[in-house]
């Protein structure tokens, strides 16, 4: 989760401005870190959600994560994207496109935030923990 | 040992206006959540830095990167600020549990390890111009700091396997690591 999470905060911060020194392209070799965390939060998910698929599946919650995990995916995508163009430089299109960028980032930021929220509060929220046939 | 630890648990006990939020409905989850939020602030920074220290992104200036260390500074004081209410609540389940003694010892190690960073190599790694490959002695507190960091969440993660039970006839050891009779304890 930290891996995942956490590359996907530190390129926000760049799209941001914070990390301004660091040259975007280079960050986006962080990008097989991102994956890394990625799968082996998916495989391990994978075996919590096989040892218990009711608690899961009878849990709006359980959807609210997967939902959000999904566009946090697809922001990460975008994020990488606008990370590879032109290097950021102050030209005119790059000044036109910081509202944009800024966007993209904080919605990037908030998206993981929830996920992670969401997945914390799983815990809380379960309604059913085995099937009754 | 033992009675510093008995000592802690009945100070930490007196925090009753913390435990009280932390019994409501969301005390416990909210703090949960933040302190997985700051956990992944801390990771994002302190794991790239680290990875970057050993040769990872050659091309991103080291001091550049340095800049999101403020990013995971911010996480650790939100893991801070929220894992103290989980031991103002439950003391004796965090101070006599030997998963907790070891998230400790690997936070303290890691801080003591970020200190000489800054102490041998910051300089060095951070100036305008230095090379691209930090020297040795920068990748093994890398490494260290990766293992670590790593120890802390595993050991964090293990807290609720290694809750402790009632200490049995022979007592507790030199470090309580399980619940010693506060009536009928006599110190070593």
């Amino acid at each position: 989760m930290g891996l995942a999470v956490g590359v996907n905060v530190a390129m926000a911060a760049r799209l941001l401005g914070f990390i301004p020194a660091v040259p975007p392209q280079e960050l986006r070799r962080f990008g097989s870190i991102m994956w890394l965390g990625f799968w082996m939060n998916s495989a391990s998910g994978v075996l919590l959600f096989l040892g218990y698929p009711t608690k899961a599946l009878t849990n709006p919650v359980f959807y609210m994560k997967m939902s959000l995990i999904a566009v946090g995916m697809w922001l990460y995508v975008l994020m990488s994207r606008e990370l590879s163009e032109a290097g950021l430089k102050a030209t005119a299109a790059a000044i036109a496109g910081l509202k944009a960028r800024t966007t993209l980032a904080l919605a990037s930021l908030m998206c993981w935030a929830g996920a992670v929220t969401a997945g914390r509060l799983l815990a809380y929220t379960a309604r059913r923990i085995l099937a009754t046939w | 040992m033992v009675d510093f630890q008995m000592w802690l648990v009945r100070t930490f006990a007196g925090a009753t206006s913390v435990a009280a939020v932390m019994k409501t409905a969301w005390g416990w989850p909210a703090a949960e959540t933040i302190h997985f939020i700051g956990l992944c602030l801390l990771v994002g920074a302190i794991f790239l830095f680290d990875l970057r220290l050993l040769g990872y992104a050659k091309r991103i200036p080291i001091g550049a990167l340095h800049k999101l260390i403020p990013w995971g500074l911010a996480g650790f004081a939100l893991t801070v600020a929220s894992g103290i209410p989980f031991l103002l609540t439950e003391p004796d389940q965090y101070v006599y549990n030997p998963s907790f003694h070891f998230k400790m010892l690997f936070m303290v190690s890691a801080g003591l390890n970020a200190l000489a960073f800054y102490v041998t190599s910051y300089r060095r790694t951070t100036a305008p111009g230095a090379p691209a490959d930090a020297p040795p002695l920068a990748k093994v507190i890398a490494v260290l700091s990766l293992s670590l960091w790593l120890g802390v969440i595993v050991a964090g993660r293990l807290l609720t396997f290694y809750r402790p039970f009632p200490c049995g006839p022979e007592g507790p050891g030199v470090i309580a690591e399980c619940l010693p009779n506060y009536y009928g304890h006599t110190p070593r």
